[in-house]
């Protein structure tokens, strides 16, 4: 349960309420990074809803945006406070794939639970996967795929990033993701829902 | 630009009516409906090469 | 009448039948050569895209031997040729933009900005040509340019040869094979064409908050020209279903009030236009409507073909079938991880349950993208046949 107003009002999408508090709550002093905290969690609980069936789509959207706006104010304010973080986590759509709404709400509720996550975005090359995973010493990637005719580029992918002798765990999402697919393109896990992705996440993380 | 031509809203398949043609030329001598007939389905190839791109 | 005539009349009665609700004398399949037979054939997919008498040689090769009724058409969608001629910013063909085997890709943006709504709604076919177009098009910069004079000139000369030669080549399949194509026309629901194309996913979803009645006022000013869209000019055959992928309308896109007062409104409109004129849709519902389908039921008896993707596939039978024609029943994804076998188990399955009592058409759920199997496709027509003697 949100205990905290400015959770609740991005959590029910009250956008002129959200920019009015962040307004406030900053010139009373409060940390910015306490404040981005607080929409996190709003923005988690948004999530929420929309695995339960409360909410739908384009109240996701309507969220992320409210964040957005809210980040243009704090993200300049940002610099130099020390984020804690669960952990780094990469993630993105596979090569060839454009499809970006599942992903996206995969990273609000791992940003809204806690993490680092880097998101590198759709049609992302293997190379760019290794890449990023070197950088941020991310003990888990995520790839999503949508189209079943991408499947096949996220094994190259997983192939490649054990070939590169990478052991961060792989974990798959998707709407036609099942067992199937994630032995075929050797994934540690896969994931239909979000809110599987962050559980997953986690386990891994508290190990 | 002088002042903003007026708005045609055409109707669908239609892109310049053959109404609003007709009125420019004025004096008609021939057959108008072999005209218009003609003007009328290149019009209507105007309008669906332009929703075309619309409707990917 | 000769033997391929007979056949094609036999196909057409089969598909109409099932249109009708009717029980043919078996289960008619749908069948599209997609995108997967670039690797069986040794060509690009570059090649398949940009070289319409290779993509239309291939298809006239396969065919022979192949016992299906509806064609849903060749390898590809679109010919980018004519939008490589308009500096079309739409989409990412193969070799351009992106790999030589790689599918095209949609560049999704808001080529039109919340401000532009009013204008679009007083005059949709002249904001289309007089902003729509210049936005979505690098070579109509400047309109009235020597470039943009030009690319219009090409870009209309392509849009002319495409559709002659299509038409050619289907009319040659006709003749030579026997089928029938799937449908003529194209249209979709009015909060697509405003969603997909001109605001964006994004923008759109956006606007049912921020401006709900410009969405309102902009879906009841598109709903005519998307009966005109589907009809495919008068005069046309109404023999034959307009083809519409419906995406926004999918679950979970729109929470059920929306989908009540924005999509469905209009989309039922053009549905209704439509059928007036005695025109169908294939209502392609790409992803799950499982939740609208009491909804969908209100609509004209017979005026729409169900395409069934991930729809909960006794739910549609058990509400809309016996009203509308029900099509689908292979899961996109068996094409690719199946095998023969069991997909004929499927098949065997699918036509108990759906089939039964006739108004089915057989067909892969969704697209079937370059993963899918040849063999596996095939399978799916040889099953139909076996299984599918009323
Ligand atoms: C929206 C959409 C589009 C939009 C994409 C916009 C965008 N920015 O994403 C546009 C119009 C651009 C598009 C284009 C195309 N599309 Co499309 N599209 C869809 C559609 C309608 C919805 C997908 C969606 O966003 N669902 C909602 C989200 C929230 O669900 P989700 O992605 O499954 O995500 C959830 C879970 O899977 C999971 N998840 C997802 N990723 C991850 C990752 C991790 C790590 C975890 C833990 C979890 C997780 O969490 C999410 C929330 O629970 C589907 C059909 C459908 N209704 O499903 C077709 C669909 C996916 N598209 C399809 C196709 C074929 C295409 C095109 C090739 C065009 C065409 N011929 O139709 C192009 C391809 C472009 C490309 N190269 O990628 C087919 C794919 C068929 C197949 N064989 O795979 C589908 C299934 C339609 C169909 N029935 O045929 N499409």
């Amino acid at each position: 349960m949100l205990t905290d107003a400015l959770s609740i009002a991005i959590a029910d999408l009250e956008e002129e309420q959200v920019a009015g508090m962040v307004k406030e709550r900053l010139a009373s002093g409060v940390a910015p990074l306490e404040i981005v905290n607080s929409l996190q969690m709003g923005m988690a609980e948004a999530g929420n809803r929309f695995e339960t069936g409360e909410y739908f789509l384009g109240e996701l959207i309507m969220c992320g945006e409210i964040m957005q706006d809210s980040m243009i104010v704090l993200e300049p304010l940002l610099i130099g406070s020390n984020a804690e973080y669960k952990g780094n986590i990469v993630i993105g759509t596979v090569k060839g794939d454009i499809h970006d709404l599942g992903k996206n709400i995969v990273v609000m509720l791992l940003k809204g639970s806690g993490y680092n996550v880097i998101d590198l975005g759709v049609d992302v090359s293997k190379e760019k996967f290794i890449e990023a995973i070197k950088e941020y010493n991310a003990p888990l990637v995520g790839m999503s795929v949508l189209l079943t005719g991408c499947q096949e580029s996220m094994k190259e992918t997983i192939d490649a990033i054990r070939a590169a002798g990478l052991d961060t765990k792989v974990l798959i999402g998707g709407n036609y993701i099942d067992d199937l697919v994630k032995a075929h393109v050797g994934a540690d896990y896969s994931a239909q829902a979000a809110t599987d992705g962050v559980k997953i996440a986690d386990e891994i993380f508290s190990a | 630009m002088a002042d903003k031509e007026k708005l045609l809203n055409p109707d669908p398949g239609v892109c310049v009516p053959w109404e609003v043609k007709l009125e420019e030329i004025g004096e008609f001598p021939g057959n108008e409906a072999i005209v218009k007939k003609e003007w009328e389905k290149l019009d209507d190839f105007a309008y669906n090469f332009i929703w075309f791109w619309a409707q990917r | 009448m000769s033997e391929k005539q007979m056949l094609y009349q036999k196909r057409l009665e089969r598909y109409i039948t099932a249109m009708d609700c009717g029980k043919p004398d078996m289960v008619p399949v749908a069948f599209g050569v997609g995108e997967w037979i670039a690797k069986y054939t040794g060509t690009t997919l570059q090649e398949i895209y940009y070289d319409l008498d290779k993509s239309n040689s291939i298809v006239s090769e396969m065919l022979p031997g192949l016992d299906f009724d509806i064609f849903k058409g060749g390898p590809s969608l679109w010919w980018p040729p004519m939008f490589d001629a308009m500096g079309s910013k739409l989409y990412k063909f193969p070799g351009i933009g992106v790999e030589e085997n790689s599918t095209f890709q949609f560049n999704e943006q808001e080529y039109m900005k919340p401000e532009d709504y009013d204008e679009f709604i007083a005059s949709p076919t002249e904001w289309l040509v007089n902003h729509y177009l210049p936005n979505i098009s690098t070579e109509l910069e400047n309109p009235g340019s020597y470039r943009s004079t030009v690319a219009l000139i090409k870009g209309a000369a392509a849009f002319a040869m495409q559709g002659g030669i299509m038409a050619q080549a289907y009319g040659k399949w006709t003749m030579d094979h026997g089928i029938v194509g799937q449908g003529t026309g194209f249209t979709k629901a009015p909060f697509d064409t405003l969603g997909d194309a001109l605001r964006g996913m994004k923008g759109v979803l956006l606007d049912l908050r921020r401006r709900p009645e410009k969405v309102l006022a902009a879906c009841e000013a598109i709903t005519p020209h998307n009966v005109n869209c589907g009809l495919a000019g008068a005069g046309a055959d109404t023999r034959f279903p307009c083809f519409a992928p419906l995406h926004r309308g999918a679950y979970p896109f729109l929470n059920p009030n929306q989908w009540n007062n924005f999509y469905w409104p209009s989309l039922k409109a053009t549905i209704e236009g439509l059928w007036a004129r005695g025109k169908r849709m294939l209502f392609y519902a790409e992803g799950d409507w499982t939740p609208y389908l009491d909804k969908i039921a209100e609509l004209p008896d017979k005026s729409i073909i169900f395409q069934i993707d991930t729809t909960d596939a006794k739910k549609a039978k058990e509400i809309l079938g016996g009203r509308f024609c029900l099509q689908g029943g292979v899961p996109t994804t068996l094409l690719t991880y199946g095998t023969p076998a069991k997909i004929k188990e499927h098949i065997k399955r699918t036509i108990d349950e759906l089939a039964c009592d006739g108004g089915f058409i057989l067909d892969a759920g969704g697209v079937v993208m370059g993963d899918a199997k040849q063999e596996n496709v095939i399978a799916m027509i040889e099953a139909a046949r076996e299984y599918g003697v009323y």
